[in-house]
């Protein structure tokens, strides 16, 4: 399964990116921020996308949106992974259609059960 | 000059004297005033140098706390870098682990196998030399399984070591969420230097125009309330709003098929936050 990993922060790139290699995904493809993401959409087969919320020029929230509001993307699996988690943020990511929701600080084990639930659902 | 006119002239006299007696008691205050007034000119040009001097020190603060964020961003791109080779040497330690212990295991099984070809040729003839061959490698056998268990309680220390070098990986996110925190303590320095020039500006204070020069630092998108809990009390929270949203999408799907199950408007406004 390809991943495509979305965060302005090398850290947490290369944090998601070690632990998705840790659960046993190994393609994983990354984007500094929501329209570098885009741009990756479609030169890339992606199957499975993990976005933080906060980034500059096009956030987690309006790539999500952006995301679905392209019919051939619709039903791609999105997982928002942020700092924020306040109740109105969830909410807002969910309006946006998102998948699931991690917040940040996270371990593998629940990085893990949120993309099992997703794959689960599908 | 009748009397009407000496009432009038009266009148006036008593409007100075009254005014008079009012400038009597006012005088101090006014001198008062002066002298405060003459006094508190050093010291607002004191605060017009203090803040074009905050001013101008505000963006340098600002750019001290960006490099900051790029030092341990940097340092900890070292500490992941470490630890992969970490994680990679102990990858091939517990595979040298693995072969060790199946070695061990096939030594054992070999001995067993020579043991009985000694017994079988030797048995009958010498019965006291196959006895102590027989102890050898018995013991010899345990000196194996003694090894076999030191592999084994290595092995489990590698685990314990792999955990914890995985505990310092999230622990690194903190490098991001302090990332914001400084991010935000930027963007309100940019807010306070902002308002500055524009009191520099409006109080038209020298050095107003060095601070139009003042390059303005590019910071980056932030969480003001980004913080580092480890708790998982957030991460349950987002949990229950989805559970609640799903189990309402699954209310909503079922709608003209359990009448029972529908969800109110109020419920979905309540999901998401509207309304009330």
């Amino acid at each position: 399964m390809k991943f495509l990993v979305v965060d302005d922060s090398q850290t947490m790139r290369r944090i998601v990116n070690n632990a998705l290699k840790g659960i046993g995904y190994d393609e994983i493809i990354e984007a500094e921020d929501g329209k570098d993401a885009i741009a990756k959409l479609y030169t890339e087969k992606i199957e499975f996308i993990i976005t933080d919320w906060n980034m500059p020029n096009m956030s987690g929230l309006e790539f999500t949106k952006a995301v679905r509001a392209d019919e051939q993307f619709n039903s791609l699996p999105i997982l928002m992974v942020t700092t924020r988690g306040m109740k109105e943020d969830v909410m807002e990511a969910l309006q946006a259609r998102v998948n699931n929701y991690v917040v940040k600080p996270f371990t593998p084990q629940v990085l893990k059960e949120k993309i099992d639930q997703i794959l689960k659902t599908l | 000059m009748n009397t009407k006119n000496l009432g009038g002239i009266l009148d006036k006299i008593n409007e100075l004297r009254a005014l008079f007696i009012f400038g009597q008691r006012v005088i101090p205050f006014l001198e008062e005033l002066f002298y405060f007034v003459h006094d508190i000119v050093p010291v607002l040009e004191e605060i017009n140098v203090s803040i074009y001097e905050s001013a101008n020190k505000m963006p340098r603060a600002s750019s001290q706390l960006n490099k900051v964020t790029e030092a341990t961003e940097v340092a900890t791109t070292e500490i992941l870098d470490n630890l992969d080779g970490v994680l990679s040497k102990l990858n091939a330690i517990d595979s040298h682990f693995q072969a060790a212990t199946d070695n061990l295991e096939a030594l054992g099984k070999l001995d067993e196998k020579v043991l009985t070809l000694i017994r079988e040729s030797l048995g009958e003839s010498h019965t006291a030399l196959v006895d102590e061959i027989t102890g050898i490698f018995k013991l010899k056998q345990l000196h194996l399984k003694a090894l076999v268990a030191t592999a084994g309680g290595l092995e489990n220390s590698i685990k314990d070591i792999r955990a914890k070098a995985n505990d310092i990986m999230i622990s690194l996110q903190v490098q991001d969420i302090t990332s914001q925190q400084i991010a935000s303590v930027n963007h309100l320095i940019e807010s306070v230097q902002d308002r500055l020039a524009s009191l520099i500006d409006r109080f038209k204070l020298s050095g107003a125009e060095l601070i139009d020069e003042i390059e303005k630092v590019e910071h980056r998108s932030f969480d003001p309330h980004a913080t580092y809990d480890r708790s998982g009390a957030k991460q349950k929270s987002a949990d229950d709003i989805i559970k609640e949203a799903n189990s309402m999408k699954v209310k909503l799907n079922g709608i003209g098929e359990e009448t029972e199950n529908h969800a109110s408007q109020d419920e979905i406004d309540k999901l998401f936050g509207k309304g009330a």
